[in-house]
């Protein structure tokens, strides 16, 4: 392939719940992590909305590995600073059950207007997700593989469901995450677009109108980021293990460097209109990989697992092309074991404590992480 | 204008709420109420899937006043239903303060499917809506017209504003009711169609496929109904008073007369892509009219009253030829004292009492209904 170095690099952004380890609630402690961050994490940390969220972003990765060494040091260092202040970080879609109206706004004239704007949207919107980016040297073609990429949105969140609890309640949904969000404008998957210009025409047209400053506050499932040439898939639920939010970028990055590849070649996957990828997307939020999602093109409803394998067969040489074997062999343990999603659920029937499930999530938050003792002792706890 | 009878018909389905007097709470009380209206009001009254909530449909109303008559004389019938137990009803898009947890499921196969099926999305989705629908000359027409009639719709819904608060808590929305209902599938402005033909396979798809029994599962803003030939406007909040619902109506069909008229003229409105549409129908949930909409035409942001005026002046013939001029100059009045929402919000910031503000709407859900004294009091 042709490629210049830039294609099909990843970034990964992860938003963390910062949690108290005694009542398991969570804790508004940006502005202490911020300070202690700022020679550990320098610009990888940055704060979000709700004071008791903290986002961390890789650099520019040039492959899977170099993606794994970064997300561990990251996570790492993010829970020794936590540990300072005797607290743990988790990662999931949710929190189980600590409620929006508990938790503090970050400073700042930006989330004030935000909250100005979008009233209780904005205060309740207490979630979690992981953003994957993976680079594409022309905008154009961007535009082309975006729009091919939305149809397996929906597969690659049924693997990431990891939201079934929503204010302590069991909501019957394995991803609630996206019920949140979607109440935002702009959010969801988009239409597809003819051309790069009719996408840059609308973001025009947006700005002109004061509905948005920038293109930012596109918030869609996936995007053609505003700055960076990359494609920036939204749709996850955070993930609790360091293996899963690999392996869900690696199956991301193999998605895109296939359907890059299958335009350079002529051809096209099809592209289905947003009313019926959302027929599978609300399947995946609200089953998983335990139900059925529609095959568009063969007009039936599959078994989402073999949906999904028949994903894994389909990106399988760019998986070897780009060495993410390994990953893929995680996916194949959470379509035996359970996503997020079910793991948080197994625990919560076996225990009927809430407090557990948090627990369980910062536990599986911590593995494979490199800690100090000190710190790591205190994670297992 | 030559067409058959059935053209311009306006059929208007409401959903109450049923509350106790004295808590002020939502009442899970559908079932007394259906034993009781089986005489009243035959198969005009339906229950939802919370046993707190009433529908109500008229019969299919030749024009705008025969409608206002049947409203009255439905609401009129469920008011005196109610006052039976020593309740009374209510009509916002949503309680001020009942929490969804306490309402009674409705015990039938289908509810039981559809909790089974949406889970919490449906245990929660206790929001009261306004269904208007008018006659169409045809299905193929009333496709065209269901494309071009998705541009007035946050228009619509910002007159119709009427959820502010949600679970006790002002949420800061003008319209609350959206954020709740749309977390189901199917629901928001739908894309524009080719043809009735793209529709209809599109519904064939998706029966194919599992997702839906039937068309009835198609929940969006505007909708061609699955069974009667006509357009069915679904995003407005219920309205408290009689006169805001029939103002409402009434404009719903002069827009179909209108898009009538242009298409036999060879001449559409233009039809934007939903994501365009959407920007406005966010703005009419947040401001209702206090704020401003963009006009596409123009590429501009324009305060919303001033493009309520410009619709109102371009469905002005229509409305004149329909005889609903009377109906349709309630709708100054709500442009100068303000929607549903404005009346709510007002009544809490004075009182600070979220139970005044039930009380509030009680009183205007009553207003001009014919009751005997011992219910009216």
């Amino acid at each position: 392939m042709p490629a210049t170095n830039h294609t099909f690099t990843l970034g990964i952004e992860e938003e963390f719940a910062i949690v108290d380890p005694e009542t398991r609630e969570l804790r508004s402690h940006i502005q202490e992590i911020l300070e202690g961050g700022k020679v550990l994490l320098k610009e990888q940390i940055k704060p979000e909305m709700h004071q008791s969220v903290v986002e961390l972003g890789t650099e520019i990765c040039s492959s899977i590995s170099h993606a794994r060494e970064h997300v561990i040091e990251l996570r790492s260092k993010l829970a020794s600073l936590a540990g300072k202040g005797g607290l743990r970080i988790a990662s999931a879609g949710t929190h189980p059950f600590s409620h929006w109206r508990d938790q503090l706004i970050t400073e700042g004239e930006r989330y004030k207007e935000i909250v100005r704007d979008m009233q209780q949207l904005a205060r309740a919107n207490l979630i979690f997700g992981l953003h994957v980016h993976v680079g594409i040297p022309s905008r154009e073609s961007a535009i082309h593989v975006m729009n091919q990429a939305r149809y397996f949105l929906p597969h690659i969140y049924a693997l990431s469901a990891n939201s079934p609890f929503w204010i302590g309640r069991d909501t019957g949904l394995k991803g609630y995450r996206l019920k949140v969000f979607e109440r935002f404008p702009r959010t969801g998957i988009p239409d597809a677009f003819e051309s790069l210009s009719e996408y840059e025409d609308f973001c025009k047209l947006l700005v002109k109108t004061g509905c948005i400053d920038n293109p930012k506050k596109i918030w869609w499932d996936i995007r053609l980021h505003p700055f960076f040439d990359t494609l920036e898939v939204r749709v996850c639920d955070a993930q609790s293990r360091v293996d899963d939010t690999l392996a869900i970028a690696a199956l991301i990055q193999a998605v895109i460097a296939k359907l890059y590849k299958l335009l350079r070649h002529n051809t096209t996957f099809r592209v289905y209109r947003r009313r019926l990828l959302d027929e599978n997307r609300w399947r995946a939020s609200r089953y998983g990989i335990e139900g059925k999602l529609i095959d568009f093109g063969r007009e039936a409803e599959v078994e989402t697992r073999s949906l999904l394998n028949e994903l894994m067969a389909f990106v399988s040489t760019e998986v070897e092309e780009l060495g993410s074997k390994r990953e893929m062999e995680h996916i194949e343990r959470i379509m035996r074991e359970g996503t997020g999603a079910d793991r948080q659920l197994a625990v919560f029937h076996r225990t009927n404590d809430m407090k557990a499930v948090v627990d369980q999530i910062v536990a599986e938050t911590y593995e494979g992480l490199t800690l100090p003792e000190a710190d790591a002792g205190a994670a297992a706890q | 204008m030559s067409h058959p009878a059935h053209i311009y018909t306006l059929g208007i389905e409401e959903e109450f709420q049923i509350v106790d007097p004295e808590t002020r709470e939502l009442r899970s009380h559908i079932q007394e109420i259906l034993a009781g209206g089986k005489m009243f009001l035959k198969e005009h009254v339906k229950p939802e899937m919370h046993q707190s909530v009433v529908e109500l449909g008229t019969e299919i109303c030749g024009d705008v006043r025969c409608a206002r008559q049947q409203v009255i004389q439905m609401r009129s019938k469920l008011a005196m239903l109610a006052a039976r137990d020593g309740l009374r009803i209510a009509s916002a898009g949503t309680h001020p303060f009942s929490h969804w947890m306490d309402q009674l499921i409705t015990a039938d196969e289908r509810y039981a499917t559809i909790v089974q099926d949406m889970q919490q999305i449906a245990r929660a989705n206790l929001i009261f809506g306004l269904h208007v629908h008018v006659g169409i000359p045809d299905r193929e027409e009333g496709i065209d017209i269901m494309n071009q009639a998705r541009y007035f719709l946050p228009h619509l819904y910002a007159l119709s504003v009427n959820s502010p608060f949600w679970l006790g808590q002002n949420t800061g929305l003008k319209a609350y009711r959206q954020m709740i209902f749309e977390r189901f599938p199917r629901t928001g402005i739908p894309d524009a169609f080719e043809s009735l033909s793209e529709y209809e396979d599109y519904l064939k798809l998706l029966v194919t496929t599992g997702c839906i029994d039937n068309a009835k599962k198609i929940w969006w803003d505007i909708r061609l109904h699955p069974l009667f030939d006509t357009i069915e406007f679904r995003i407005c909040d219920a309205q408290s008073r009689v006169d805001d619902t029939i103002a409402l109506a009434a404009i719903m069909q002069a827009i179909v007369v209108k898009l009538h008229k242009l298409r036999s003229e060879n001449v559409t409105f233009r039809m934007y892509p939903r994501r365009l549409i959407e920007e406005n129908r966010w703005r009419a949930s947040r401001y209702g009219l206090d704020g401003k909409m963009i006009d596409f035409g123009r590429k501009c942001e324009t305060d919303e009253r001033e493009l309520l005026h410009e619709m109102l002046e371009f469905i002005a013939p229509e409305i004149d030829e329909l005889g609903s001029g009377r109906e349709v100059a309630h709708i100054e009045r709500i442009m100068r004292e303000g929607t549903g929402a404005d009346r709510q919000l007002a009544v809490w910031e004075r009182t600070g009492d979220i139970k005044a503000v039930v009380d509030h709407l009680v009183e205007e859900t009553y207003e001009d209904l014919i009751l005997t004294r011992a219910h009216a009091a």
